[in-house]
């Protein structure tokens, strides 16, 4: 099976699905590039990050759209063509400019079908690229999908690898509820085996990437990795961990977590968002409600810290939870208090 | 002709307007009004403001005079056509209901009751079809929880048998060892002891440094899990009190040898006291019940359930209507059902239920013991050994074969007397056996 | 496309009869509000009914709208069922929405209305992702996106008809400009009080009518509409216009001079201009006229009636419809 990147496995999604289904659009900034341009050269960048190369070329100005810089037109005008029949994949390119487009997302295509009394449907995409750990300075890498998982009416996708990825995005579009896909920008080159058909991964199941006896620790997007690397070190030592990735944080897994809790007893939770009110404390409550007596001792969470993504390298590689602070909390785990 | 009669309210202006106050009347009673004008002021926190005559007519009554204050919604005046007679509008005011404004979460807001048959919402509007179903293997992987497909494995459980209650259907963990349990007693096609082996998990050795010597880390099985949580259960949740009471076994030992000969039948002692057990059981309805939630199930016949010590833990084979059937018909059908716990063959329904629960650990030598009740039941009788003991009969010394009865009972069911009722009784049987 | 000119009576007959429903629902909400029994907001658009009706006439059930929250006039021009608006408005489980909308969300998809949308500026990116939607059919349809003068100084405004024009989509924006955004004047919030010089602006048509006169608003419809489809891309039309009654009902109006609305009523009423006119020029009969006024204000009393009379929705309501499936 050919191993490609989350980057290129998103884009073989996009591919296929605009292949199978022909209500299906693409726009936003610079999703293909260079129009007006004076190279005479359309699609010049095939989106910032590459994720929507080769769409213009194959389906046209009619099907992908580069829009100005307007991200409440942006989503705002995918949520018009999804209630007039049409399957939507808009780009907000970095997911820090949501505060932008806020009111589209939260106030409008979140609550659609309930306020219209279920009677409109909104079968949009909203994709954007989240995440530190490459310099892009506070307001170019925030994670953000903690904010939108609490707004009832969306659902909230955040894969860690190329296969989940691909499947993850077929599923989104095809899904009929509005869904917010979150792609971590470092993990865009992170290789992983990925089947040249199209495939779906479902939404609310959780993907069980490690297996062990003594520690739970559910990890989502860039930590999935960087906890496999914690766990591989310390399985030398047998210490063995269920590694749990929800992959979508709306609906949430909540029954794998917690299973995997009844029967270790011990719960480490990491994401790269800061601590106040992230998933890293939802997934804590969750658990301390639901498996409250099978814990053998609190919960660990691994988070950022409570500030603003800083830029200098050596600051923003205290800011992101690595494998040896991961490492640290599983050992940390493991003591009885 | 029903002459028109209308309504003057408080008027709601704005959202946060509560109750306003009436300043200012600008026409009087038996004046005849136009709909539209204005007819009265009213001062609320924020405005002042007319009031417009909602309907042309005479204004009949005023309920609101000046610097009376009023809550928004309630009747304040009464406007109708000339015709209508007082008795009219005294029933107008009377049966006026005043609109409910209050944002209290107490506030009687009228939420109807769920109609029958409720349609479904209407389908989406436009050429939208349902998302297309994912590939199959990704649907047989959603169908299962990563963590129930492991304990599975681990148990040997089939997963097409076992029903999901998890998220949209899928099979949980919860699911899993439910169906293990179940099915834990039934015959596999895998061997019992392969069944067994499976059951534990190869342990863990390790070196305990306190101990200085090896510790073996036996993983619980589902089954032990079970078993454990229920009687943790039970014993932490139903209020047990025990009466003890015993019983010369001379009597029955003897009627014993008498009914192996007749019947042909090998008839073991445990039998007979499971007979006179039943027969004392229909005729202490209270103590032959099972508590479930507050309601007391009564069981017309006494359904036996014996408990069996299985390679796998404790298993209760369920001896059912043991009150009409004889000694013999007892012996055979309980030596199959324990012969089978012990193999691990028993079927689901010959486990589940029973009014009553006789352990016997006589054989090992205990003489007395109390048991932990088997919940939803009310009562289980413990039996010990029967021994050589010393007794007094008619004032002089005599040696006796005795066994100790403990009867453990669930006190919110069955009170003191009762126990101890059903145990006189039974001692009766036991001790004159000739109808068992 | 069809001048007003050249309309038949009956299909006069028919605007004159949408701008008295819209008319006579929002002065019987006017009385009914005030009995406290109708909760949350109501934005009544009573006097702008003609822009509406002009602009709605020129449409059928496969164009689209998206309304604001001054948005009952739009529906009812537009073809929603009156007396499931009135029980929506009333909270009531079958109304247009089952009762989770309220005035301020009514919608229809079936009908092309988009809903009404509480969110000042929120409607015209809306209506532009309709009209991407117009332009990839072919332009056979067009989607208007309603908004007030307090609206055109929302950023979203602007950036949906920059977007309309680059992407070249049939969307037409329709600025009522009655003069009040909330409690405060176009004359101070609009800065260069130029709304359709502002369109103007992004590089599209903009035309300024008498928003009173169904006439006038028709025929920029019209023109706006024949664009669109031929492919020109979007257009704006301003019209100026007034409403009768405060920003939300309950709204006391104190920056508005205490004879105002009165005058208004009479130089600018639209139903008063329409009966002028086809009485001058004898295109439908008056008496026709007055019998539609009768009928108005029957059905909206039976709509009323029925609203009281519906049963609330039941707790079940409460959880359904946040997801398709979940």
């Amino acid at each position: 099976m050919p191993q490609i990147t989350m980057r290129d496995a998103l884009n073989q999604a996009l591919h296929q699905e605009m292949e199978r289904d022909e209500r299906v659009i693409v726009l936003g900034e610079d999703v293909s590039g260079g129009a007006g341009g004076t190279s005479g050269q359309r699609e010049a960048s095939g989106g910032i990050f590459g994720v929507t190369k080769g769409l213009l070329p194959r389906f046209g100005e009619g099907r992908v759209l580069d829009t100005p810089i307007s991200e409440s037109a942006i989503v705002g005008a995918a949520a018009g063509a999804a209630l007039a029949g049409l399957r939507p994949v808009a780009e907000i390119m970095f997911a820090d400019f949501v505060g932008v487009c806020m009111d589209q997302i939260y106030n409008q295509i979140a609550k659609f079908r309930y306020m219209f009394g279920g009677k409109s449907t909104c079968p949009v995409v909203i994709r954007m690229a989240m995440g530190a750990g490459m310099n892009m300075g506070p307001q170019h890498s925030q994670t953000i999908y903690s904010l939108l998982t609490a707004v009832p009416g969306l659902k909230i996708v955040v894969p860690s690898n190329a296969y989940d990825a691909k499947g993850l995005l077929i599923q989104a579009i095809r899904d009929d509820d509005p869904v917010i896909f979150f792609e971590h920008k470092a993990l865009y080159p992170r290789k992983g085996e990925v089947p040249e058909n199209p495939y779906t991964v479902p939404f609310g199941e959780a993907d069980l990437v490690r297996e062990g006896e003594h520690v739970t620790v559910v990890a989502l997007a860039r930590m999935v990795p960087f906890a496999e690397r914690a766990i591989d070190t310390l399985a030398k030592e047998g210490i063995t961990c269920d590694l749990i990735d929800p992959r979508t944080t709306s609906p949430l897994d909540e029954d794998t977590i917690v299973e995997s809790v009844e029967g270790t007893g011990r719960l480490v939770v990491v994401d790269e968002s800061p601590p106040r009110c992230g998933m890293a404390s939802d997934i804590a409550a969750i658990v301390a409600q639901k498996a409250f007596r099978s814990l053998k001792r609190p919960i660990i969470q691994v988070t950022a810290p409570h500030t603003p993504i800083p830029f200098a390298p050596v600051l923003e590689r205290l800011y992101v939870p690595g494998p040896p602070r991961i490492e640290a909390a599983i050992r940390q785990a493991l003591e009885d208090e | 002709m029903a002459a028109s009669i209308s309504a003057i309210t408080m008027p709601k202006w704005g959202i946060e307007m509560t109750e306003g106050t009436v300043t200012g009347w600008r026409i009087g009673e038996g004046q005849r009004i136009e709909r539209g004008a204005e007819i009265l002021d009213v001062e609320t926190e924020k405005i002042v403001n007319a009031v417009e005559a909602p309907a042309s007519g005479t204004l009949r009554r005023i309920l609101a005079g000046d610097g009376e204050t009023r809550a928004v919604g309630s009747l304040i005046g009464v406007i109708a056509e000339e015709h209508a007679s007082d008795a009219d509008i005294a029933r107008f005011i009377e049966s006026f209901v005043a609109a409910v404004v209050s944002f209290e979460p107490d506030a009687d807001m009228a939420l109807a009751a769920p109609p029958a048959g409720d349609a479904p919402a209407a389908p989406p509007v436009g050429d939208v079809p349902a998302a297309e179903p994912a590939a199959a293997d990704a649907a047989d992987e959603a169908r299962v929880s990563p963590i129930a497909r492991r304990v599975a494995e681990r148990l040997g459980v089939d997963l097409s048998k076992v029903t999901g209650t998890g998220r949209n259907g899928r099979i949980s963990k919860e699911d899993v060892e439910t169906f293990a349990a179940r099915a834990g007693a039934a015959e596999h096609a895998a061997s019992p002891t392969a069944t067994a082996a499976a059951e534990i998990t190869a342990p863990a050795i390790t070196e305990d440094a306190a101990s200085g010597g090896a510790v073996r880390r036996i993983r619980m099985s589902a089954r032990r899990g079970t078993i454990a949580r229920r009687l943790l259960e039970s014993k932490q949740s139903i209020p047990h009190f025990r009466l003890e009471m015993d019983v010369d076994f001379g009597p029955l030992l003897q009627h014993r040898r008498v009914l192996s000969q007749d019947a042909g039948e090998r008839v073991t002692v445990n039998d007979l006291l499971l007979r006179a057990t039943a027969l004392t059981l229909v005729r202490h309805p209270m103590v032959n019940a099972q508590l479930q939630g507050d309601e007391i199930l009564q069981f017309e016949n006494a359904d036996i359930a014996i408990a069996v010590a299985a390679e796998a833990g404790l298993v209760t084979p369920i001896l059912r209507r043991a009150n009409l059937k004889s000694a013999a018909a007892i012996a055979k059908e309980s030596r199959d059902l324990i012969d089978r716990a012990r193999r691990g063959g028993l079927l689901r329904e010959e486990i589940s239920g029973g009014s009553f629960t006789v352990s016997n650990l006589g054989m090992h030598g205990v003489t007395r013991f109390d048991a932990i009740i088997n919940a939803p039941q009310v009562a289980i009788l413990a039996v010990g050994a029967a021994t050589e003991r010393p007794v007094v009969r008619a004032g002089a010394l005599a040696v006796a074969d005795v066994v100790t009865l403990t009867l453990s009972a669930d006190h919110r069911v069955v009170d003191g007397a009762v126990g101890a009722a059903f145990l006189d009784e039974l001692r009766g049987l036991l001790e004159k056996p000739g109808t068992l | 496309m069809t001048f007003s000119v050249n309309l038949s009576s009956e299909r006069l007959l028919r605007a004159y009869r949408q701008m008295r429903l819209i008319r006579e629902f929002e002065e019987r909400l006017h009385v009914e509000i005030a009995t406290g029994e109708i909760p949350g907001f109501t934005h009544l658009y009573a006097g702008q009914e003609a822009v509406a009706v002009g602009v709605c006439e020129q449409l059928t059930d496969s164009d689209y709208i998206v309304s604001t929250h001054r948005g009952h006039g739009h529906c009812i021009a537009k073809g929603c069922d009156v007396v499931g608006m009135m029980k929506e408005i009333y909270g009531r489980r079958d109304g247009l929405c089952r009762g989770k909308g309220g005035s301020m969300h009514i919608a229809d998809m079936t009908k092309g209305m988009l809903g009404a949308n509480a969110i000042v500026g929120g409607g015209p990116p809306i209506a532009v992702g309709a009209a991407i939607a117009c332009k990839l059919r072919g332009n056979r349809f067009v989607s208007v996106a309603f908004g007030g003068d307090g609206s055109a100084n929302q950023g979203t405004v602007f950036e949906a008809m920059n977007m309309a024009v680059v992407l070249r989509v049939p969307a037409i924006f329709i600025l009522e400009n009655n003069g009040y955004s909330e409690h405060t004047g176009a004359a101070y919030a609009v800065g260069s009080g130029d709304l359709a010089g502002r369109a103007r602006g992004f590089g599209m048509p903009a035309e300024c009518v008498d928003g009173a006169d169904f006439h006038a608003v028709y025929d920029a419809m019209g023109r706006a509409a024949a664009r669109a489809k031929n492919g020109e891309g979007p257009s704006t039309i301003e019209a100026k216009i007034t409403r009768y009654y405060g920003h939300f009902e309950g709204d006391p109006q104190n920056y508005r001079a205490k004879d105002e609305v009165a005058k208004l009523r009479v130089s600018m009423d639209c139903l008063r201009r329409f009966r002028a006119r086809t009485e001058a020029d004898r295109s439908v009969a008056q008496a026709a006229l007055d019998a539609i006024d009768r009928e108005a204000v029957a059905l909206i009393d039976a709509a009323v009636r029925e609203a009281k009379a519906a049963a609330p929705p039941v707790e079940a309501d409460l959880y359904s419809d946040v997801y398709i499936q979940y």
